[in-house]
């Protein structure tokens, strides 16, 4: 048999497979590659011209890296950059174990409508829009009007201006993105968890491992794999940080930029009055590119210990 | 074969989608006749009315006949429409008419960068009756290197800060509007200060100045280069002075600042003003002392409309024409319109046709509103389905009086205007191409610093210095010397 008749019996083979790949596909190609066609703007002093974005685009003359100046030109770069990859460090790190956390207790909940109950509960806080949650907040940490300030008048203390203290905002932006997303990937390492074969645990039982032992040797090497590959999105986007968290969370408020700005609001707020495309483009061609280089080397050093886990 | 076909589709789709990309072609045709009319398609500022598509067919009925063009009117909710027509703009869709303004779909950065078509020679041809109708200092001050790009609306053509008042507090606490000074700049607002703290001993309660993180509208007696945006880069209202410099380090800008803070401390501002950027329930709820806004003549019986409690003002400063303010409402063609021509006439249409301008702002006549007075209607229950806003329609002279809006409106509107005083940089556009860096660093770090300045969240003794000296790292010696250069060679081939 010769390869090409290999490969068409497995195309035919799995025909049914791939319909159900196609949408995504689809989906993947026309709005994933082909804007890609646009990062030729990041390169570009972009000029409206007759005849549409394409006779535009060419049209526009070249500038070289002239777009990418403005995100190194400041004194603030190092903080933006700083702030980005400490975020999402922290973000992976206490994202991962609580989610973890709360799939294991779910999984091991004997009731399980009351299991549903509670991982509803907490899945709900995904689906609040970030405008929301900020003015959530803002209930609680309102300088005349919020709880928190109400408690330490009960205490007799001074209220505090909670939106010009930057010192405790990496805490509460780290707690309000692990309120809002821990619920969310919970539920994927629960379906996993939910797959995997009772007889490992019935096994471990007759051993006399208690609920502890069986958390450790059974489930968490079942979920390793998946943690890996979880983990690796994460690495891939850590140089892009959730706009509406950094943005909206805090109220954009000005005297909190030296532990709230990232790079993404940094280019909103920095491109407000210009609104111009190039920039933007350039900003985040640069995210991209740096997110590639990082996920190709932590699949790097991940083959390296364990060929089998890393995810090409 | 099942896998051939299966690429065979997969081709078809991308094409597809690359053609759909690319922008269908059509066909030319003779268009612009009654019989076969030239579809205007509009981009407008507001939140879509319930009745547009039934006063767009009648105006259309209209529009055939005498130009041969019919209106697709399209209306983006005011928080959406800088950018959706961003979008609109960048993708070449094939609009013909825009809203935009120093606000919102910028007329500068969208002009310079080429969004727009170029209208004198359009304007010459076929704008007679918008140059008759406009004051001539609306199309010389919107100007870009002596193109027009945008027509302004005739409205009040100057801008002015004036303090307004909830009337009956003012009253109950034994005040009236003689206790206040006016035209005299920071003193004005200091004049305010007794005025406070009787409201802050015996309503306990009530927010006296209700102001806001915005950092856009304190004037003093200068005009801004980059209007509109609180960004550093002035120059002096007086005639012959172009020496361009930055606001935060003049001392009677700083003035205010230190009034906010006096203020902030004494509890005479909210205390979460700088986060919050606009909070219209403190307004309503008619618990509040005092704040500030634009001018244009009896906008007391407006602002006492619109907020259902008395209203009165006075000026802080006299009126001043500035390009922000002839930039306040516009309508522009798009680069891609295929018949601007046309267009052209519609526009002259508005600005003139008291037929064509009052159906787009009220509506169908005995639907929406009825005739009581050549020149004045009242408004009929199928209002609510349609309420447009009308300053940025074009033309509001030639509008009809609604009930409330007195007799000699229109003739105020007018001598308001020519009372006006001109910046003396009216129609200098600063072109941001040779700096956008630096312009970006300073945005930013004027976003960092002015909402805690501008409500006296920041002690200025402190924050003050500490901005000059981060606009400084951000390159604020660059951005000033490029201000000062474009504006020095625009008053050199003004003289000429």
């Amino acid at each position: 048999m010769s390869v090409r008749a290999t490969g068409g019996w497995r195309l035919r083979k799995n025909t049914a497979f791939l319909l159900m790949v196609l949408p995504g596909f689809i989906w993947l190609v026309l709005l994933k590659y082909l804007p890609m066609g646009g990062i030729v703007l990041a390169f570009k002093n972009f000029h409206f011209a007759r005849g549409g974005f394409w006779q535009s685009l060419w049209e526009s003359s070249w500038c070289g890296l002239q777009n990418f100046e403005f995100l190194f030109a400041s004194q603030n770069a190092w903080i933006i950059t700083r702030n980005t990859i400490l975020y999402n460090l922290v973000f992976i790190v206490t994202g991962t174990i609580l989610a973890l956390a709360i799939a294991v207790a779910l999984s091991e909940l004997l009731n399980r409508r009351l299991a549903k109950l509670y991982q509803t509960c907490l899945f709900f806080p995904y689906f609040l829009s970030w405008v929301v949650v900020g003015y959530l907040l803002l209930g609680f940490l309102s300088f005349d009007k919020g709880a928190v300030n109400g408690m330490l008048g009960q205490f007799g203390w001074q209220p505090v201006q909670w939106y010009d203290q930057p010192g405790v905002w990496p805490y509460i932006l780290s707690f309000i993105n692990l309120w809002k997303n821990a619920g969310y990937n919970a539920v994927i390492y629960l379906a996993a968890i939910m797959g995997i074969d009772r007889q490992y645990y019935e096994a471990a039982e007759i051993d006399g491992a208690g609920k502890w032992q069986q958390t450790i040797y059974v489930t968490l090497p079942h979920l390793y794999k998946l943690i890996i590959v979880m983990v690796l999105l994460a690495v891939g986007r850590i140089f892009s940080a959730d706009f509406g968290l950094f943005y909206q969370v805090p109220l954009n408020s000005g005297a909190l930029y030296p532990t709230t700005d990232v790079i993404d609001t940094y280019v909103f707020r920095s491109l407000m009055y210009t609104g111009d495309i190039g920039m933007t483009t350039a900003a985040g061609l640069y995210q991209s590119v740096v997110g590639f280089i990082l996920i190709m080397l932590v699949n790097k050093v991940i083959k390296k210990y364990d060929r089998e886990s890393a995810m090409f | 074969m099942r896998a051939a076909g299966l690429a065979r589709m997969l081709a078809v789709l991308l094409v597809g989608a690359g053609l759909l990309l690319a922008g269908g072609c059509q066909p030319a045709v003779e268009e612009g006749t009654p019989d076969n009319p030239y579809r205007i398609v509009w981009y407008t500022i507001g939140t879509p009315q319930k009745d547009l598509k039934l006063v767009e067919a009648r105006l259309n009925e209209y529009l055939r006949e005498k130009i041969g063009a019919e209106l697709d009117i399209r209306m983006i909710d005011w928080a959406n429409y800088r950018e959706k027509m961003n979008v609109v703009l960048i993708s070449g869709e094939n609009y013909d008419l825009c809203f935009t303004a120093s606000w919102s779909n910028p007329y500068e950065q969208n002009a310079m960068r080429g969004a727009f078509y170029p209208l004198n020679d359009l304007l010459d041809r076929y704008g007679q009756g918008i140059k008759e109708a406009l004051d001539p200092r609306f199309i010389e001050g919107a100007k870009i290197n002596g193109q027009l790009y945008a027509i302004p609306a005739n409205k009040e053509i100057g801008q002015q800060v004036v303090y307004r008042i909830n009337y009956d507090l003012m009253t109950k606490l034994g005040f009236s509007l003689s206790d206040f000074r006016p035209l005299a700049g920071p003193d004005s607002l200091r004049s305010l200060a007794p005025y406070f703290q009787k409201i802050r001993e015996q309503y306990p309660g009530y927010t006296p100045y209700a102001i806001f993180g915005n950092m856009n509208y304190l004037m003093g007696d200068m005009d801004f280069i980059l209007a509109n945006s609180g960004l550093p880069g002035a120059v002096r209202i007086e005639q012959g002075n172009y020496k361009v410099f930055n606001q935060y380090e003049d001392r009677e800008f700083q003035e205010y600042f230190r009034l906010y803070r006096e203020f902030y401390e004494k509890g005479y501002i909210a205390p979460d003003a700088a986060q919050i950027r606009d909070d219209q329930s403190i307004i309503v709820s008619g618990r509040w002392g005092a704040d500030y806004a634009g001018y244009q003549p009896y906008a007391d019986n407006i602002w006492s409309a619109a907020m259902n409690m008395k209203i009165v003002s006075f000026p802080e400063f006299r009126p001043i024409v500035t390009k922000n303010s002839v930039m306040g409402s516009m309508m522009a063609i798009s680069i891609n319109s295929r018949r601007p021509d046309i267009v052209m006439k519609f526009l002259n249409l508005l600005n003139t046709d008291p037929y064509v301008r009052n159906t787009i702002q009220y509506g169908i006549e005995g639907i929406h509103y009825q005739k009581i007075a050549a020149n004045r209607i009242e408004f009929l229950p199928g209002h609510a389905n349609y309420e447009m806003p009308g300053f940025s329609l074009g033309n509001l002279f030639i509008t009809y009086l609604v009930p409330g809006d007195p007799d000699d409106k229109w003739e105020r509107f007018r001598e308001w205007n020519d009372s006006a005083v001109s910046s003396q940089i009216l129609g200098f556009h600063f072109d941001h191409t040779p700096v956008t860096a630096e312009l970006a660093a300073v945005t930013s770090v004027m976003n960092q610093y002015g909402p805690g300045l501008f409500t006296g969240q920041s002690d200025p003794g402190v924050a003050l210095p500490k901005l000059n000296q981060e606009l400084k790292k951000a390159g604020l010696d660059r951005l000033l010397a490029e201000q000062q250069r474009q504006l020095d060679e625009w008053v050199k081939n003004r003289r000429q």
